[in-house]
């Protein structure tokens, strides 16, 4: 099987204090959302801002770390892997995308920057994959986690 | 202040089906990607484990527009661009879907050769596109 690549690199601010808890099997789970904003000219010229805000997940140590270093407004670099998971709710399945965090880097931390590399914290990377396969789909979505998604059916789109 | 941020996915995968071109009501051209990824890892007993995801990426006015001449289900693809985040009505109940908006795409290999019944006399199987930096699709949808 030919390799295959997952990337997502995002730089911006989080939107409120991150959450963390710890999964029934153990694994410490830190959640919160970043804000990244795109600045462009619309067709009359004038200056618009287009907001994104992206749902990151952080396993194992590295989650303490995060909750640790990170709070409302803190400007953080995630990299990691983008990845779609299922849940019922309300006896409906609805899909959320979520930035699975593989390295961190505290933009704002006075001082030195500091960098949390999420494979390091473990003996070895496939340590770190194993846990976060195993736990993304165990995980229910938090209260204030509005990024209900849909499964993308072609006929679902509104164009 | 809008500040210095940055919104950027890469894949490299395999195509589900064949894309379709579709077009807005304001006449823009735009076609979705269904793309796989699949990662290998070892297990904690050092069994080799595999896990696909799946990805939604859309592409808009002239890339959708080649996209759809070239690209075949199970062509193997790279794609670069950005998260978005959108919402929609179904059922009367708001629902969200994250896609990746395309910037850039090459063709890595063809699952099949095929015939070329586009008109285009490009034999080269790659093709980049980068939209210009003040373009945006969001402004479009």
């Amino acid at each position: 099987m030919a390799f295959s690549m997952n990337k997502v690199i995002i730089i911006g601010n989080l939107g409120a204090d991150p959450e963390f808890r710890t999964s029934p099997q153990g694994v410490n789970i830190c959640r919160f959302r970043v804000a990244t904003t795109e600045r462009y000219r619309d067709r009359n010229g004038n200056w618009q801002d287009d907001t994104e805000w992206h749902n990151v997940v952080v396993f194992g140590p590295a989650a303490e770390t995060a909750s640790r270093m990170l709070k409302k407004g803190s400007k953080v670099c995630i990299e990691g892997r983008n990845k779609t998971r299922q849940y019922e709710k309300n006896g409906e399945t609805h899909y959320i995308t979520e930035v699975i965090a593989r390295s961190i880097v505290y933009l704002d931390s006075r001082g030195e920057r500091s960098t949390s590399d999420v494979s390091s914290s473990f003996s070895d990377f496939t340590d770190t994959t194993s846990y976060y396969l195993s736990d993304v789909q165990d995980i229910e979505p938090t209260a204030n986690s509005s990024l209900d998604t849909d499964s993308l059916e072609e006929d679902d789109l509104p164009f | 202040m809008a500040g210095r941020s940055l919104n950027r996915a890469q894949l490299i995968g395999n195509v589900g089906k064949d894309p379709e071109l579709r077009k807005t009501p304001q006449g823009n051209s735009v076609c979705t990607l269904r793309v796989a990824t699949t990662e290998f890892y070892r297990g904690r007993n050092g069994e080799r484990k595999e896990i696909t995801d799946w990805h939604s990426v859309v592409l808009w006015d002239r890339l959708a527009e080649i996209a759809v001449q070239k690209i075949r289900k199970s062509d193997r693809i790279y794609v670069e661009g950005k998260l978005r985040t959108r919402s929609f009505e179904k059922d009367g109940v708001t629902k969200f879907v994250t896609e990746i908006i395309a910037q850039n795409i090459i063709i890595l290999s063809r699952k099949q050769p095929r015939t070329e019944s586009s008109g285009d006399s490009s034999s080269d199987d790659t093709f980049n596109i980068n939209y210009p930096s003040d373009y945006n699709p969001s402004a479009t949808s």
